[in-house]
């Protein structure tokens, strides 16, 4: 070293911030009562379609602060990212996990066929993204990313907070054919698709909502919607304005402020509320997403379930001695047999009753073609299961923004088997819980300030939970 | 010395002598003359780490001074490249008006003034007291429980049968002195948890109703090693079996120094900056115009004004 004292590290404006990240989640952590991650976003977005990942370290600073964050500008290519994650790994010998998220307005790039060199997808490129993205933000504020009606138009809760206008700078209009490579159900499908030919499913994910929120704050229910910036926070105006303004004169591709959404969760079975149990239970997919309520949902499979298990005060100890929980693996089905399932699901202990609990099951065919099928197996006030259920009706009064959880119920489980099951086929399960209708967030405000919503805006909602899917695979 | 390091002015001057020295340190290889560029170690060691991030600083000296010649070359080819063409780029005024490089800029700014802010910030004993005892609230620790309970559904069973199954298994619990950790083989699934540990008057009252909770929280400790009940809830009735009930209490400071410390801290620092942001403004003068309250109609019927006062003139200057 010449001359002058040479101390890059503590001098380089990255490192700064970095720091100050680190150190405001090592200061808030508090093992067995409050985890707080270390971990930052890789905001991607070529061409103004999103690709963002929320990226996720298990460890303390001691580790993370031993690198610099890898960051869109240094490339907005996922593969590059997972580079250096595994970089991250090797050289502290820490663990790291990335969290895509808002497929919705990735104008068709999230869950491609192509990489983004535009080769097809490879068997390295398919064990690299699932061994990096083991999770997938399928509901938040810029909109839900379960399904699209354009592709599931069969399923009549297809269409909820549906954000397809365009990408998420509003710069290039959506085009149904993009559709497929966006929404999660679709690409679930596509990953078995994929692990067919490639060996290993790339979009083998289980699934969390988030808010996406810029203020710091965790509210992302109907009455307590807080907005995804400070710009959008309560207001008698904040629905006025674009949250996703156009980039020129033409409109269409543009979201105004009452399309922002109300959600989401990310719930994780977790022994431990510490970093380690957490992220633990986050690699093996143990997690469900909410659109805002703090439902408790359980998800076991296997074989042997019986009728009354799920009736049980211990029902969840026989869930994991029978089979697995959500994000598990079923395979060799035995002879005979068709997988079954146990589910429980309470709702939100401040929060609306239940509508009804449902199975999404999506699989490939002997020729190879993808098929979903969406099964009601618990409904609310008595309804019988089989025709297609009545609509458990609304107590919803939007002029006051109030409901009654006089319709509905508390809690709904179910032991379920698949009728049609073959054990030749490649298969994946997960649960969606739907709420009663309730006051949607627009409602709230247009009571508070005295405000006329506009007439698009939706003014009820039916929230609902959607758990990691169970995967079977046969030998 | 204390309270000149209260003075606004005396950060500013540390701001502005840091200044001195990091533009010093950032650009000394092309100070002498705009059209060299020096290149020395020093500067590629910062290029590399910047382009490596590289936090180490060991590592990368040594992969520096391992670099075959062929690969220092392409470094200094890529130093000198970036150089360049940030320099004809300023020099051209591109970086003028860039909304990122003044963001960027000014959050630069931020960070050092920040720093110092707090490498100066010591808060004394006396306030860290008065801090405490201006904030108690903050500190109140909320009363709290913990107990296990057995339940019977109303849905299931009914309302009169679910409570006659408790009231009947309270006698069989006590009698066969059936433990804290046993609860669980009793009564009907709940929907939420078995066993509540250090829970608090609302989060009790969210999974069991207020009128539960409230009978909770009027347990005494006396009460504890004993089934009491059955209480109603809204999904049935409940037996519980207490283990600890804390009063909710405003801690001592030397409990919750570390806190304190750290809130004391940041209102400080937070201060410390307002005042440091205001003598940095204060050397400017602001100039406020008239049209920054007009809305657009009104610029607009100004700008006509405007307009015939100059036809006015005209006119009388044609009249002369």
């Amino acid at each position: 070293m010449t001359g002058k004292s040479w101390a890059i590290k503590d001098k380089t404006f990255f490192n700064k911030a970095w720091f100050r990240a680190t150190d405001a989640a090592e200061k808030h952590n508090q093992p067995g009562k409050f985890t707080a991650f270390i971990g930052y976003e890789w905001t991607s977005a070529p061409s103004g379609n999103n690709l963002h990942r929320v990226v996720i370290f298990k460890d303390d600073a001691t580790k993370a602060n031993q690198v610099q964050p890898f960051s869109a500008l240094d490339s907005e290519d996922p593969e590059d990212l997972w580079v250096w994650l595994d970089s991250y790994e090797k050289k502290t010998g820490g663990n790291i996990l990335a969290i895509p998220h808002n497929g919705n307005v990735s104008n068709g790039l999230m869950f491609m066929d192509d990489n983004m060199k535009g080769e097809k997808l490879t068997p390295a490129y398919a064990k690299e993204r699932a061994r990096w993205e083991p999770l997938y933000e399928v509901s938040q504020m810029k909109g839900d990313g379960e399904a699209h009606p354009f592709l599931s138009p069969d399923d009549e809760f297809a269409d909820f907070e549906t954000w397809d206008k365009g990408n998420v700078q509003a710069s290039a209009p959506k085009k149904n054919s993009m559709l497929k490579y966006e929404y999660a159900r679709e690409a679930l499908k596509r990953g078995l698709l994929h692990e067919n030919k490639l060996g290993t499913n790339p979009f083998k994910f289980g699934m969390v909502g988030s808010t996406d929120s810029h203020t710091g704050l965790s509210t992302a229910e109907e009455d307590n919607q807080w907005g995804k910036l400070t710009v959008y926070e309560p207001s008698n105006h904040r629905t006025e304005h674009p949250v996703i303004p156009a980039q020129g004169e033409d409109k269409s591709t543009e979201i105004m402020g009452y399309g922002s959404v109300a959600s989401g969760y990310a719930a994780v079975w977790a022994t431990e509320n510490t970093r380690a149990s957490i992220f633990e239970a986050m690699r093996r997919k143990e997690v469900y997403a909410t659109t805002g309520p703090r439902m408790t949902v359980r998800f076991f499979g296997g074989w042997d379930y019986k009728k009354d298990d799920v009736f049980d005060h211990r029902y969840a100890k026989i869930g994991y001695e029978k089979g697995v929980p959500m994000g598990g693996d079923l395979t060799s089905a035995p002879k005979g047999k068709s997988p079954n399932f146990m589910v429980m699901a309470s709702k939100d202990p401040d929060g609306a009753n239940l509508d009804r609990v449902q199975i999404v099951k999506g699989w490939q065919d002997k020729e190879g073609k993808l098929h979903e099928k969406v099964y009601d197996v618990a409904l609310a006030d008595g309804r019988k299961l089989g025709a297609k259920a009545a609509s458990i009706g609304s107590t919803v009064d939007v002029k006051n923004a109030s409901y009654k959880n006089t319709i509905g119920d508390a809690q709904l489980s179910a032991v379920w088997t698949d009728p049609d099951f073959d054990p030749k086929q490649r298969a994946f399960y997960y649960i969606r819980v739907i709420e009663i209708p309730k006051p949607r967030w627009t409602a709230y405000d247009a009571k508070f300030f005295n405000v006329e919503m506009p007439k698009e805006a939706k003014m009820t909602v039916q929230d609902r939970a959607y758990t990691s899917p169970i995967w079977y695979t046969p030998k | 010395m204390k309270q000149y390091l209260k003075e606004p002015l005396i950060y500013f001057l540390l701001i502005g002598g840091l200044f001195f020295i990091a533009f010093d340190y950032f650009d000394q290889s092309y100070v002498s003359d705009e059209q060299t560029i020096k290149v020395d170690r020093i500067s590629l060691l910062e290029f590399m780490q910047r382009k490596t991030k590289t936090v180490d600083q060991a590592r990368l000296v040594k992969a520096y001074d391992g670099m075959p010649a062929d690969k220092k070359q392409k470094l200094i080819d890529a130093y000198v490249r970036e150089q360049a063409l940030y320099r004809e780029s300023n020099a051209l005024g591109l970086n003028k008006g860039d909304p990122i490089i003044k963001a960027r800029a000014i959050q630069n700014l931020e960070f050092i003034t920040q720093e110092y802010s707090e490498a100066l910030l010591k808060v004394t004993d006396e306030q860290l007291e008065s801090y405490f005892s201006e904030h108690k609230d903050n500190y109140y620790v909320e009363p709290f429980v913990t107990f296990t309970h057995v339940f019977f559904d109303r849905e299931s069973n009914g309302k009169a049968t679910a409570e006659k199954l408790a009231n009947e298994k309270l006698i069989e619990l006590n009698k066969n002195k059936v433990s804290f950790s046993e609860g669980i083989q009793h009564g009907n699934r709940f929907p939420y948890h078995v066993n509540y540990v250090e829970r608090t008057p609302d989060f009790v009252a969210s999974h069991f109703g207020q009128s539960m909770a409230d009978s909770v929280f009027a347990m005494a400790s006396s009460d504890e090693q004993q089934w009491q009940g059955p209480y109603e809830s809204p999904y049935g009735y409940h037996l519980v079996m207490l283990s600890r009930h804390e009063e909710g209490r405003y801690p001592e400071l030397v409990d919750v120094v570390g806190q304190v410390y750290q809130d004391a801290q940041r209102v400080q620092i937070r201060e410390n900056l307002d005042k440091t942001y205001q003598a940095i403004i204060d050397t400017y003068h602001v100039e406020l115009k008239d049209d920054i309250n007009l809305n657009i109609a009104e610029q607009k019927q100004t700008v006509e004004k405007d307009s015939n006062v100059t036809s006015g003139l005209s006119m009388n200057q044609a009249t002369q």
